[in-house]
């Protein structure tokens, strides 16, 4: 008599009982699927409802589901999916926009697309990940898991967006002071994101390895200009050793400058990043490519239309 | 766990535990036009439409799906008796050979064209950036969908 369970099973060559207890002693990966946690899937209708529900204990909130499905769930007992509360919109106030957590990346480009067409969301999001992926990826799970590539963190710092939260800590917080502090995540979500409307000049590169279709790192850049000088520059660079550089020696140069006054070696030398993914790459020269295409993607914002 | 899901217009009763995956529960439901192929949302196989987005069906919860949502297999569509124009123009532009990715790739076609009825070849090629094909390179692909584009604006 043989196990003829699922496939972790199949390949067991031992007869039933023997093979069943050195199979089970010795794959926790197969244990799971005897040991496996009854989960509970919640669907909150409002704020109140949620806030509630993450205070029990080990719960997950559930966005798009891209992140949770891929993760391992032995130790969660609990999904609060937060679909039914609302969360999916893009409002325009004077020059903030204010975006639903549960927006997903195609909602906020499609919005955005005839709201403010230039804005540097569109152009960040509108190539991040595949067009499947964008319509599930929400904005909210995006900041609340955050990828070493991100695509959308480097663009929600140069904006100065705030993070609204409700929960245990619930208020409005700064991206960077939610990205550093992991506190804020506890039973805590994000139900919006806040970001400034304001005219930019902008470009995102994005450097995506071949071997795992991933994105290794991102680049952003922002830029206001007045009379064609800059008067405030933003660059970041993301998925470096760091997770996130912000480069504010290079943004100190580029203030007061015009176009022509920009010398790409004083841009290059003040690129100086360790890149992540020694397996499937050369961080050194990873490092110097960083270097390179900050340098072009601060004049392709300069030269992209507004 | 149950639930009623709304596959190609018809409501059919599911069981699946909480941490199921939506490719799972169609297959298991006799929807095997949905491929199981990388299941971390890279090649495309189990491209489904989800209120007529393309989504893929490994990276979903089956909880997550709520009664009122539709899915759209490449089966809703058109099969082998009443094909669609799309699937008519894949086999005639020979954009399939071993034919496990055609399912995810059919249907991203059929959501591109029905929010851009005239794509260019560079927005056919950008729809398609969800979709890994191993066999064709890509080129008869695009094919059919700018030929399937032309049929649907005769139609």
């Amino acid at each position: 008599m043989w196990i003829d369970l699922s496939l972790p099973f199949e390949f067991c060559p031992l007869p039933c009982t023997v093979g069943a207890i050195i199979f089970l002693t010795f794959a926790p990966h197969c244990r799971k699927f005897l040991i496996m946690n009854k989960i509970k899937w919640y669907f909150p209708v409002s704020l109140a409802e949620a806030r509630s529900l993450l205070e029990i204990k080990n719960v997950v909130l559930h966005g798009g589901g891209t992140h949770l499905s891929g993760r391992e769930l032995r130790d969660v007992d609990g999904i609060i999916c937060l679909r039914k509360l609302g969360l999916d919109y893009v409002k325009k106030d004077k020059d903030m926009l204010e975006i639903g957590a549960m927006s997903t990346y195609a909602d906020v480009v499609n919005v955005l697309s005839s709201l403010s067409p230039q804005h540097i969301l569109v152009k960040t999001l509108k190539n991040a990940a595949n067009t499947p992926c964008r319509n599930r990826i929400t904005i909210g799970g995006s900041i609340a898991f955050v990828p070493s590539w991100s695509d959308l963190i480097g663009a929600l710092l140069a904006l100065d967006a705030e993070i609204v939260l409700a929960g245990k800590h619930e208020g409005v917080v700064a991206v960077e002071d939610y990205l550093n502090d992991a506190a804020l995540r506890e039973q805590t979500l994000i139900t919006a994101v806040r970001v400034k409307d304001t005219p930019h000049y902008s470009a995102h590169y994005c450097d995506v390895k071949t071997v795992n279709d991933m994105p290794l790192f991102t680049i952003t850049v922002l830029l206001e200009l007045e009379t064609d000088v800059i008067k405030r520059a933003k660059v970041y660079i993301v998925g470096t050793k760091e997770r996130i550089t912000h480069l504010s020696e290079l943004e100190s140069y580029l203030l007061g400058k015009k176009k022509d006054e920009i010398v790409d070696a004083k841009v290059q030398e003040r690129v100086n990043v360790s890149i992540v993914g020694a397996r499937i790459t050369d961080p050194e020269y990873m490092g110097i490519k960083a270097k390179i295409e900050t340098q072009r993607a601060i004049i392709s914002a300069l030269e992209s239309v507004q | 766990m149950n639930s009623i899901l709304n596959v190609n217009g018809k409501a059919v009763k599911i069981e699946f535990t909480p941490e199921e995956h939506l490719l799972f529960t169609l297959r298991k439901a006799g929807f095997t036009e949905v491929k199981s192929g990388c299941k971390e949302g890279e090649c495309g196989a189990c491209i489904v439409l989800l209120n007529g987005k393309p989504v893929n069906s490994c990276l979903m919860f089956t909880a997550s799906v709520c009664e009122d949502d539709t899915l759209l297999t490449v089966k809703g569509i058109g099969d082998l008796h009443e094909p669609h124009v799309i699937q008519e123009a894949f086999v005639d532009c020979g954009a399939v050979q071993c034919g496990f990715c055609t399912p995810g790739i059919v249907l991203a076609t059929y959501a591109l064209l029905q929010e851009n009825p005239h794509p260019t070849e560079d927005e056919a090629t950008k729809a398609m950036d969800g979709n890994l094909c191993r066999c064709t390179g890509y080129v008869k692909i695009v094919e059919a969908v700018m030929l399937a584009a032309k049929r649907l604006q005769k139609k």
